[in-house]
C-alpha cells in the first residue's frame, strides 16, 4: 500500500494523524508547511494519499495544493484537508484544485481512517 | 414591530459572542476528552487559582466591523489531559488556541460575520491576565484539578451586529467531494 503525506506545522496534530493512521496500519510521513509538502510529493512516487492543514507558514496548504496540481501533474492524487477553517469560499478553492475532502478540526478517528481508505491510491 | 426594533443591540450581539465562546471552548475541550464547568470569576480567578502557573495562548481576528483578540490561559493539568500525544505543551496550547478562535471563527460564519486571525502567541507566568482598556471578567471553567480561562477582548462597529443562524461544517464532520 502506498504511503500517507501529512502536511501540518503543529507537531501534535502530525503526530496524533500519524498514530491514528498507524495504528490502521497506514505507513505515514510527514511535512512541517506546504514548501516541504511539495517536495516530497515531487520526489516521492509512493505517496497515495495527502492529509493537508490549510494554515501554515512559508507556504499554505491551498497554495500547495494549486501548485502540486500544476500542468495537471499529480492530478489523480488525492488530497483531503484537515483544518480549522470552515469558510465556504476556502472549501470552494480546494475543490476548484481538485481536493477530495475537508475535515474541520479536530478529527474523529474513525472518519478520517474511513476516509482514507476509502481513498488512497494503490 | 418595526426592522430597528428587531436588530439586536450592540449589547445583545456582544452577550452572544461571549455565548459562542463559552460554548466553543466547553466543546474543544470535550472533544479531546477534558469536561470543562462553567463557574463564576469568584469560583475560579486567575488571580486566586491554587496553580498559579498558567500557559497562555492569544490569537487576534479581524473582519469587516469587528476585531478583538481571544486568550485561552490554562493550569498544566487541562493541557496536559487534553494532549492526544505525548508532545510539547508549547505546541498544544498554541494548537488549542487556534482550534478555539476556529470554532468561535466558524460560529461567526454561520452568523454571516467573516474574520481572518493571526498566528497564536503562546506566554507562560504566573497568573496570567490581560490588561484590557475596559472591565473584561474572563469566561472561567474548573475542570477536574485544573482551571481554564477565556478572554475575549472585542471592538465593534456600533452598527455591527450577527445574522441570523445557517448550517456549517460541524468540527470533526468529514465531507468528502
Amino acid at each position: 500500500m502506498k504511503k500517507v503525506l501529512v502536511v501540518d506545522d503543529s507537531p501534535t496534530i502530525r503526530q496524533q494523524v500519524s498514530q491514528t493512521l498507524a495504528q490502521s496500519g497506514f505507513e505515514v510521513i510527514e511535512a512541517a508547511d506546504g514548501i516541504e509538502g511539495a517536495e516530497k510529493i515531487a520526489s516521492d512516487a509512493d505517496i497515495g494519499i495527502v492529509i493537508l492543514d490549510v494554515n501554515m507558514p512559508r507556504m499554505n496548504g491551498l497554495e500547495m495544493l494549486e501548485k502540486v496540481r500544476e500542468g495537471g501533474r499529480h492530478r489523480d492524487l488525492p488530497v483531503i484537508m484537515l483544518t480549522t477553517e470552515g469558510q465556504q469560499s476556502l472549501i470552494e478553492r480546494a475543490k476548484l484544485a481538485g481536493a477530495k475532502g475537508w475535515i474541520v478540526k479536530p478529527f474523529k478517528a474513525e472518519l478520517l481512517v474511513s476516509a482514507v481508505r476509502k481513498l488512497i491510491t494503490t | 414591530m418595526t426592522e430597528a426594533a428587531d436588530k439586536p443591540t450592540h449589547g445583545e450581539t456582544l452577550a452572544l459572542l461571549e455565548q459562542l465562546a463559552g460554548v466553543a471552548c466547553t466543546s474543544l475541550f470535550q472533544a479531546y476528552g477534558v469536561a470543562l464547568q462553567r463557574v463564576n470569576e469568584a469560583e475560579a480567578s486567575p488571580a486566586t487559582t491554587p496553580a498559579p502557573i498558567l500557559y497562555s495562548g492569544i490569537v487576534g481576528f479581524g473582519g469587516p466591523g469587528i476585531r478583538g483578540a481571544c486568550i485561552l490561559a490554562a493550569s498544566e493539568k487541562p493541557i496536559l489531559q487534553s494532549n492526544p500525544v505525548d508532545g510539547s505543551l508549547r505546541d498544544w496550547i498554541a494548537e488549542l488556541s487556534n482550534q478555539l478562535v476556529g470554532r468561535i471563527k466558524n460560529k461567526l460564519l454561520a452568523h454571516g460575520t467573516e474574520v481572518y486571525v493571526t498566528t497564536p502567541v503562546v506566554l507562560r507566568g504566573e497568573h496570567l491576565a490581560p490588561m484590557p482598556r475596559r472591565e473584561l471578567p474572563p469566561l472561567s471553567f474548573k475542570t477536574d484539578g485544573g482551571s481554564v480561562f477565556v478572554w475575549i477582548e472585542l471592538e465593534t462597529a456600533a452598527d455591527f451586529v450577527l445574522g441570523p443562524p445557517s448550517q456549517a461544517i460541524a468540527e470533526g464532520e468529514a465531507v468528502l467531494f
